[in-house]
């Protein structure tokens, strides 16, 4: 695409970064997550005070840190609850919410079934390494089986299928990144944010230090050996990257702060027998490729007709809960004795 | 007989769980209340669904107290199992009510010449009237379903009689609370009503010794369950979010509020689990909403870490737990207050919280919008304890007033503030009373709100220095509140020539109000001193009453008795501490309480 794409943008990915760290070792996949997360909103043009950033516990979670952005660091497991109390309470708000594979499909395990039922209008991203990183190297639920962690144990429980599962419990945008393949990323993570429901978008990010080993399934080196293309999208800015050409089809368009953005599939002529609306075709192509532990990258499945969740609880004219003003929240004294009647 | 003009009247009904006679008792207390009369109900029942016995009590008359009281004036018995228990608390001369078709009804109707003297269920001192309900059901209604449930309609109609109340009088009060169910059913719930006053009329020698006084006063009072006092009072405190998981006896306020959510900004949701609610709910104050959730003891300890996360990142939240009997399962439907303790100290290492205790019906209203208040004034939990006896029963109770304060949403700065400011750390205590201004998301400055220990600008910190401020400044609010008057004060009622005094809190307080009225006819006084918050404990307060009273009974319903060793800790050791506890599921009575405080007396005359 573009090379001076987002010449419009009044942010840069700079403008993302904060005077913290993060302290992650060098080399770690879950830095390359933040720097396309950087990338991205600063090419949706979001300001930083629109943010919402909502983190789990593990390395994963600590990079909240280094985004500059409304930041949330919760506990371990329950990111999930607090970005629907947030998301719910002010939907004006843009919500991302960064977790580990332990954080997520361990500990967090039940309430991530919960929000994926939800449509919640968020990007989730599952940083998923394959193992505890922040407690040294320990078995996940993600990790393989015949994949030896480094301190050399191996599990033959099958791990949990992230993907499969946040496409049978609801999500209605899912893709699977690389956080070495920067650019893939960042266009998944802008259509993960333009998407209008449930985004989750997990990302094979190796943990340098106690999962990039010879013989581990959560390497560098086993991912780009076993990664096979799915439907690559890009997301542009319509106006600005098209000036000419508004006549282009896009799959999906959306509208972000009175900018239009498009969503296309890149190469799905390379893939004519697939489709990423079908959802029983998502499916059954990912699990085939499960099976064959294969790891396809691109957007799997996408479908834009599904209410929000805080749709739920609005109507058009009604404020977000979050924005009221103090007396505002209290019904009056008129309401108050109608109240009691039912009492009296 | 004698005709009656009773003031102070208590019914039981021994019935099976399930059979639909909760919502009959339910509107027969209405109707009686409706009339004038003071009435409270409790009931005592089983956790499940169908099956084994469950009682309905219902305390009413002009004087009726609003506790329950330990012996009834009239039984219906629909049931053999814990009959006898029923009956063993029949005052004497009371009146059972039983089916002459039913198994109990073989055993003891007077009329049968093989009726059985030595039958359990037979007591010299009691009077039996049979009501044949299962076949007047039988013979007048059609489907199965109305057979069941006008039986209980049906000793409704007859127990109307009984204590002189008018047919239009009761029919008029089901009528409008069956109305939404459709004409059918308040044409039954009439025929039914119908059916048992005639059978009562039709006997010609019915005692009038049950006829309930009544007087004609202006009244302004409301009839409420706890939990419906809490609902509203989270209501008028602007809560605009709250999550809850199903859990008795905390249900109830939930489904409140999700009635108040149609009309108010207000978005309830039913969460996943406990924590999981707590969570939204945090997520939901940290975005600027005022946010609550409701639970009872097991829901509250899967709450634990985000009770400290709630204190530590100073996120305001307000967290009903409707106690119940515990640990683990425990009697999911029996009252209990054992979470004195848990409430002080859940969540791991040491967090600041507020604790309320409310312990009657205006309580239970005030503190609740209170709570929201000082939640968001001081960013951080507030626990209000109430009971499953609070919660569940409905009470006669003064009227509730409009808040006499106004919504406050506590520090919290807005663009405009933030402008003028020439820096902004959101941990930093500039006026020095340990609150430090926030800011919403999308309305200033970045920051990050965490768990993890930071510095005045939020940024991580390990450093000594800002790990004992974090610790100093978040206990600091504790003094602040109470300088600054935040906090419910104690009711306290001090008897001059009372040497001796009594600290309640949550439900006892109607029981040990009655047992006070009642030990007072005998000369006895006693003070009283009912504890309105737990966390920051009110030492001052407390400290004055010991000072004026040689002998403290501490009431409470736990074991190891919570709150007296938490007076020692936080007051004196050495007083005279009369403990008074109980801690059988059971709803405190009046007459506990005076037996144990006359026998305590009488002891220090020996
Ligand atoms: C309740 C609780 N249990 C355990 C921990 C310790 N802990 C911190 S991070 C972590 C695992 C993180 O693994 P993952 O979610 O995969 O994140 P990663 O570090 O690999 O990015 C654990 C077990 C904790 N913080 N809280
Ligand atoms: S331990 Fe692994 S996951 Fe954690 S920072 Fe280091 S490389 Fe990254
Ligand atoms: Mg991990």
């Amino acid at each position: 695409m573009s090379e001076n794409r987002g010449s419009k943008n009044k942010y840069s990915p700079v403008d993302y970064e904060t005077n913290s760290s993060a302290n992650l070792c060098p080399g770690c996949g879950h830095a390359l997550i933040t720097r396309a997360l950087r990338q991205a909103v600063s090419e949706l043009n979001l300001p930083p005070e629109k943010l919402n950033v909502v983190a789990g516990i593990g390395c994963s979670g600590k990079t909240v840190a280094e985004i500059k952005a409304n930041g949330i660091h919760t506990l371990h497991g329950c990111a999930a609850p607090v970005a629907m109390g947030s998301q719910v309470a002010n939907p004006d708000q843009e919500h991302i919410l960064i977790s580990g594979d332990g954080d997520s499909w361990a500990i967090g395990s039940g309430k991530m079934i919960a929000l994926l039922r939800t449509n919640l209008d968020l990007l989730y991203i599952c940083e998923n390494n394959g193992t505890y990183g922040l407690t040294r190297g320990q078995l996940s639920p993600t990790t393989k089986i015949d994949s030896p962690t480094r301190w050399g144990m191996v599990s033959d429980i099958p791990p949990v299928d992230g993907i499969g599962i946040a496409m049978v419990t609801g999500a209605t945008y899912v893709a699977r990144g690389f956080s070495a393949r920067q650019e893939l990323l960042v266009e998944q993570i802008k259509g993960g944010i333009l998407h209008d429901g449930l985004a989750y978008l997990e990302v094979f990010s190796p943990c340098r230090t106690f999962n990039d080993h010879e013989g581990s399934h959560h390497s560098y080196k086993y991912c780009q050996r076993h990664a096979a293309d799915f439907p690559k999208i890009s997301v542009n800015d319509i106006e600005a990257d098209y000036p000419s050409d508004s006549e282009l089809e896009h799959e999906f368009t959306y509208e972000e702060d009175g900018r239009q953005f498009g969503l296309e599939f890149d190469n799905l002529d390379e893939m004519p027998e697939y489709d990423p609306t079908d959802l029983n075709l998502a499916l059954k192509t990912w699990e085939d490729y499960w099976t064959e532990q294969i790891i396809p990258l691109g957007l799997l499945y996408i479908d834009e007709s599904q209410k929000a969740h805080h749709e739920r609880f609005y109507s058009e004219e009604d404020d977000y809960i979050a924005t009221l003003e103090p007396e505002e929240t209290r019904p009056s004294r008129e309401d108050f004795s109608i109240i009691l009647d039912q009492f009296r | 007989m004698s005709s009656g003009a009773r003031e102070d009247l208590q019914i039981a009904v021994l019935t099976e769980n399930g059979d639909y006679s909760v919502s009959t008792n339910d509107t027969f207390a209405r109707v009686l209340y409706d009339l004038g009369l003071k009435t409270t109900t409790r009931r005592i029942f089983p956790s499940n669904i169908k099956g084994a016995p469950s009682r309905y009590f219902i305390r009413t008359g002009q004087n009726a107290k609003m506790a329950l009281r330990s012996n009834s004036d009239i039984a219906i018995i629909l049931i053999e199992e814990r009959a006898e228990r029923v009956l063993s608390r029949l005052r004497p001369g009371g009146l059972v009510i039983y089916d002459p078709d039913s198994y109990i009804g073989e055993k003891i109707d007077p009329a049968r010449d093989d009726k059985d003297i030595s039958s359990r269920f037979y007591r010299d001192a009691l009077n039996y009237r049979a009501v044949p309900l299962k076949k007047l059901a039988a013979d007048n209604f059609e489907d199965y379903l109305m057979k069941r449930v006008m039986r209980n309609v049906i000793y409704v109609g007859f127990l109307s009689s009984l204590l002189g109340i008018g047919f239009t009088e009761a029919s008029e009060g089901f009528a409008e609370n069956f109305a939404d169910k459709g004409e059918k059913i308040v044409d039954n719930n009439l025929k039914a009503l119908k059916l048992g006053r005639d059978y009562a009329e039709n006997l010609n020698s019915l005692t009038d010794e049950f006829q309930l006084t009544r007087s004609r006063c202006e009244r302004d009072t409301l009839f409420m369950r706890g939990n419906d006092a809490t609902a509203l009072g989270a209501v008028m405190g602007g809560c605009t979010y709250a999550s809850w998981y199903p859990i008795t006896p905390a249900t109830s306020h939930g489904e409140n509020l999700e009635r108040y959510a149609q009309r108010y900004p207000l978005v309830v949701e039913q969460g996943e689990n406990e924590d999981s609610c707590l969570g939204r709910a945090l997520g939901a104050a940290w975005a600027g909403a005022r946010a609550s959730v409701s639970t009872s003891g097991p829901g509250f300890s899967n709450m634990a870490e985000f009770v400290g996360y709630s204190s530590f990142a100073e996120i305001p939240v307000v967290i009903f737990n409707i106690q119940r009997c515990g640990p683990s399962t425990g009697m999911p439907t029996h009252t209990k207050q054992g979470d004195l303790r848990a409430a002080l100290h859940i969540s791991h290492d040491e967090s600041p919280r507020v604790v309320l205790t409310p312990s009657t019906v205006e309580q239970l209203y005030s503190y609740s919008w209170q709570a929201f208040n000082i939640a968001a004034r001081y960013q951080m939990p507030v626990i209000l304890l109430s009971d499953l006896e609070l919660g569940l029963s409905h009470f006669t109770t003064e009227k509730l007033d409009y808040p006499d304060e106004p919504v406050d949403e506590g520090k919290v700065l807005s663009p405009a503030e933030l402008e003028e400011l020439e820096k902004y750390s959101r941990y930093e205590d500039v006026d020095g009373d340990g609150v430090c201004p926030r800011t919403l998301p999308g309305q200033g400055p970045t920051y990050v709100t965490r768990g993890a220990y930071h510095a005045a600008d939020g940024r991580l910190s390990e450093a000594p220095e800002d790990a004992r401020e974090k610790m100093e400044r978040l206990f600091k609010k504790m003094t602040t509140m109470k300088e600054n008057n935040d906090l419910p004060a104690p009711e306290v009622e001090i008897c001059n020539s009372a040497g001796a005094g009594a600290i309640v809190f949550g439900s006892t307080r109607y029981a040990f109000e009655e047992a006070r009225e009642n030990l007072t006819t005998e000369g006895i006084e006693l003070s009283l001193f009912d504890l309105p918050v737990l966390s920051p404990f009110p030492t001052k307060e407390l400290h004055e009453f010991l000072n004026q009273h040689k002998k403290i009974f501490i009431i409470e319903q736990n074991y190891s008795g919570q709150l007296m060793s938490l007076i020692q800790e936080k007051v004196s050791h050495d007083h005279d501490f009369q403990p008074l506890r109980s801690y059988d599921g059971r709803y405190m009575n009046a007459s506990i309480i005076e037996e144990r405080v006359k026998e305590s007396l009488l002891n220090e005359r020996k």
